[in-house]
């Protein structure tokens, strides 16, 4: 599953929807909204997206991660609009049999999506103009 | 190939912030491509990103920018990523 919002992301609720009987690990991670970048005080960002390109690319990324690692259930969730600093931006659990294939597949999502996922984030400093980083991949 | 042959472009990021708008319609070309439409709108509004750093896409895919375009065909240039 692959969802893109403008709401807080919320974990804990969304961990309940991939309780799954079949998995003994689970592996989360969260990117979350950080107070600096490259020297610079960051007061808050924007996330832009091109929703029906993500859409497509996130599913795919999901089927990629799901046929080249044992897993059963991968989520991913995406924020966009406006994010304060200690917001979630992306959130992806992986849940399946054995530890190993969770990790590597988490890895894999979420380096595949920083590549591919068209958003675009403009930073918003303290003491500086409004800057469009890139991922450096 | 008609001479009224049209694509939507969508702008993104900072070329949606330069062109101050978020898509358009565009006339294009007998046998225009995807390379050519950008090379012809960076000119337009003076982009400063060069074909090398962006991607093309064409009815919400990614797409090989000698992609040739058709009449209503979706085009957009996706600037470098910052997801996740």
């Amino acid at each position: 599953m692959f969802l893109l919002t403008e709401k807080i992301i919320d974990n804990p609720s969304l961990s309940k929807e991939i309780d799954n009987k079949k998995n003994g690990a689970y592996v989360f991670f969260e990117g979350r909204v950080r107070n600096h970048n490259d020297g610079k005080a960051v007061t808050h960002l924007s996330y832009s997206v091109y929703p029906q390109l993500a859409m497509r690319v996130g599913e795919a990324v999901i089927a990629e991660a799901k046929a080249r690692f044992d897993v059963q259930d991968i989520h991913c969730i995406h924020r966009t609009g406006s994010l304060n600093i200690g917001d979630i931006a992306i959130w992806i659990a992986v849940g399946a049999a054995h530890r190993d294939a969770a990790f590597n597949a988490c890895r894999f999502v979420l380096d595949t999506l920083k590549q591919d996922l068209p958003i675009w984030k403009k930073e918003h400093y303290q003491n500086a103009e409004s800057a469009w980083p890139n991922n450096q991949i | 190939m008609c001479s009224k042959d049209k694509v939507t472009v969508l702008f993104f990021a900072q070329l949606s912030e330069i062109s101050h708008q978020t898509e358009a319609q565009y006339p294009i070309e007998a046998q225009e491509t995807a390379l050519s439409l950008y090379q012809r709108i960076r000119a337009e509004y003076d982009f400063p990103l060069e074909a090398t750093q962006l991607r093309a896409a064409r009815n919400h895919a990614f797409c090989p920018w000698d992609t040739v375009l058709e009449n209503r065909d979706i085009v957009a240039f996706i600037p470098p990523v910052a997801g996740g």
